[in-house]
């Protein structure tokens, strides 16, 4: 029996309500290592070219990492995958809490599911035994009664759920996965995926342990982390304040989006911050599987009826409903983020399709016509409450707004295409690529389209002094490059920080807690993958995993038609900071042109951005090779 | 007089120091008492400047540990 993981893919066809098992050998797990890369190989090998993302032909995989389930701090992650129904590209999206460990100790590292359901549908796992259940009593119900409802059929409150919410059941393109209510697989829309399929939720449930093969080792690794998280100031943060510090820090910066991204310092900040959080809603501070770090939040406000099970906002939430469409409660921010949490919608992608609509309003391409008669001005709070509901309920001009910014755009016309901010149709993320560069690479040339977690962010690695440079110079990085510049430092940084991002996002780790976001040295991930697993590998296999994983997604886009031409930001980018403390600063468009090919060369893919077939065969990927 | 504004978990805390001439932001730091280790960042004049960077009598400088994303 293998150590640290199962051996064991679930397939699952919806269409026929038949199931097998594959069985899966340790080559292929030092190969793809789970999560991003397991999805990668299965949709490269399941799905043809140019389906219709929430057609039956879609494949949907939810897959555990080798590391997920490890009983040691940010161990617990999980990704999801399938064509995105908001790009058309390949979609993948991670999530943290309970829910992938639990699927290991059910018996199973990934699923696989094709087809679609007659009707509405469950799949429950309980020990290995899969059942395909009646849902046609959760559809329509929001997340919070359906968890309740699945516990109790089964009597049994520790069951995981993994669900969608009316939003996925209606195909909001943008629509998440939610597990216990308050963790998401956000992005990409593959919520949408699940409701085209029938699929209402994936309830897991295993008592089995996964085996450890070097327990000692994981034993001394884990306490040498427990005992020393909290010293470091990084972590430390993350538990006190959550990721809402970031708002004042990068308000402070000048590079909070503000007003659908006109903008880099929100005035009013400190009334949606980390400050204002702690001293009016929150209620706990909570965590993932296993993790001292413990920066989720559970918040409360009894003016808008937010209870604390929903958990409560992040900082890509207090922006984007917060500073970006120019809204100062931090009580109203908690109910959308509830709102969108019951519903399961992406709160980046929400916010920043209605941020689009306010701006189209305030330039008189919609009137209270278009908008049913809602004044969609920004920092209208109830204006953003009412969008959200009919966005999920694809009600009136919530219809247009759940096709995401970009084909709401093509569908209202009359200009607004200016005031659409999208990677490969994805809405852009919080932060503000004017005030650090590889940020607006990584918003580029993500195969996801706009994410902000495919590597550190600049303003994370400056200084030579400090701990999170000096940290991950074993990879080879060995001076830093100033956030608001391209040189070859810049781009090689950025190239080994996405395949070090890359292998997390495989293996299942939260980079809240290896360096250089967090005080896990790069020695002590690899010990506790040689730890978990019985293997002797190191950082170079790693790396090169995450940039298999890479290579794996570049391929399916490719075959989709994406290449080098979809990787660009929007123009708005490329013109300065309107104030703020970084006031003027852009991204210059030759200069950014120039970094993306030279990436391109670096991890050996064509001027178009497609990995050559030597790189490939490199990677050891001979079977995407033609001819 | 110089206005130093310091991020520190989730407060900025301003200081303002009287400057004779231009100074290198590590001395600078020296003078206030903020440790080298704990700064990842500085702006000043809407621009990144580096620790041997100098600023003037009369200028804000904004300091911050390393910020990430997610």
């Amino acid at each position: 029996m293998p150590f640290g993981y199962n051996g064991k893919v679930l397939h699952v066809d919806l269409s026929s309500g038949n199931f097998d098992v594959e069985n899966i050998n340790e080559e292929f797990y030092h190969t793809y290592m789970g999560g991003s890369g397991l999805i990668g190989y299965y949709l490269l090998k399941m799905l043809k070219p140019g389906i219709d993302p929430l057609s039956p032909d879609n494949v949907l995989v939810f897959a555990s990492g080798v590391m997920t389930g490890a009983p040691l701090g940010g161990m617990c992650r999980f990704a999801v995958g399938a064509k995105s129904p908001l790009t058309c590209a390949f979609g993948q999206s991670e999530a943290g809490g309970f829910w992938g460990p639990e699927l290991k100790r059910a018996g199973f590292d990934a699923i696989v599911i094709k087809g679609k359901a007659s009707k509405p549908v469950y799949i429950y796992i309980n020990d290995g035994d899969v059942k395909i259940c009646d849902a046609d009593h959760l559809w329509g119900k929001k997340t919070g009664e359906v968890q309740d409802i699945i516990r109790a059929e089964h009597n049994d409150p520790a069951i995981r759920i993994a669900q969608i919410g009316p939003g996925g059941e209606n195909m909001v393109r943008f629509a998440c996965i939610t597990n216990e209510l308050k963790h998401f697989n956000g992005r990409n829309g593959l919520g949408a995926v699940m409701g085209s399929k029938n699929l209402k939720a994936i309830a897991v449930r295993g008592k089995s342990q996964i085996p450890v093969a070097d327990r000692q080792l994981m034993s001394e690794i884990s306490k040498g982390f427990g005992a020393t998280v909290m010293e470091s100031p990084l972590t430390r943060g993350l538990y006190e304040n959550g990721t809402a510090a970031a708002v004042l820090g990068n308000n402070a910066a000048g590079i909070l989006p503000t007003k659908n991204f006109h903008y880099g310092e929100f005035e009013r900040a400190e009334s949606i911050s980390a400050k204002a959080m702690n001293e009016k809603i929150l209620v706990a501070r909570e965590g993932c599987f296993a993790c001292p770090v413990r920066c989720k939040r559970a918040v409360k406000s009894e003016r808008y009826s937010v209870e604390p099970r929903f958990g409560g906002p992040e900082y890509e939430t207090l922006a984007s409903f917060g500073s970006l469409c120019l809204i100062d409660d931090i009580e109203v921010i908690a109910k959308a983020n509830q709102m969108c949490n019951e519903y399961t919608l992406d709160t980046i992608s929400t916010g920043m399709t209605i941020a689009f609509a306010m701006e189209c309003f305030e330039a008189n391409i919609l009137t209270k016509e278009d908008t049913d008669g809602i004044e969609l001005v920004f920092g209208n709070k109830e204006a953003l409450l009412t969008m959200i509901e009919k966005i999920a309920k694809r009600e009136g001009f919530g219809n247009v707004l759940a096709e995401g910014s970009k084909r709401a755009s093509e569908i209202i016309g009359r200009g607004s295409e200016r005031f659409v901010l999208t990677v490969k149709g994805q809405e852009l993320p919080m932060h503000d690529p004017r005030g650090k560069y590889s940020v607006g690479l990584a918003y580029a040339l993500s195969e996801k389209g706009a994410d902000h977690m495919v590597a550190a962010h600049d303003t994370m690695i400056v200084s030579k002094d400090e701990f999170s440079f000096r940290e991950i110079m074993p990879l080879g990085i060995l001076e830093p490059e100033k956030p608001t510049k391209f040189s070859p430092l810049k781009v090689r940084t950025f190239a080994y920080l996405s395949m070090w991002w890359s292998f997390f996002n495989a293996a299942g780790i939260c980079d809240f807690v290896p360096v250089p976001r967090s005080s896990m040295s790069i020695n002590d991930v690899i010990n506790a993958l040689n730890a978990f697993t019985g293997w002797k590998t190191s950082v170079f296999e790693v790396m090169k995993a995450g940039e298999r994983a890479l290579a794996l997604a570049r391929i399916f886009n490719s075959r989709e038609g994406f290449d080098a031409e979809d990787d660009i930001v929007p123009e708005r980018l490329h013109s300065p900071l309107k104030n703020g403390a970084l006031k003027g600063n852009f991204l210059p468009k030759e200069e950014f042109m120039q970094a993306l090919q030279l990436y391109y060369g670096m991890m050996g893919w064509t001027e178009k951005g497609i990995p050559t077939k030597e790189k490939l065969l490199e990677l050891g990927l001979e079977w995407l090779v033609e001819g | 007089m110089a206005k130093v504004i310091i991020f520190k978990g989730d407060k900025l805390i301003e200081r303002e120091i009287k400057l004779d001439s231009p100074l290198p932001l590590r001395d600078l730091l020296d003078k206030i008492g903020v440790s080298r280790e704990e700064v990842g960042f500085a702006i000043c004049k809407s621009d990144f400047i580096s620790k041997d960077d100098l600023v003037n009598p009369d200028d804000e400088v904004r300091i911050f540990p390393p910020l990430g994303g997610g």
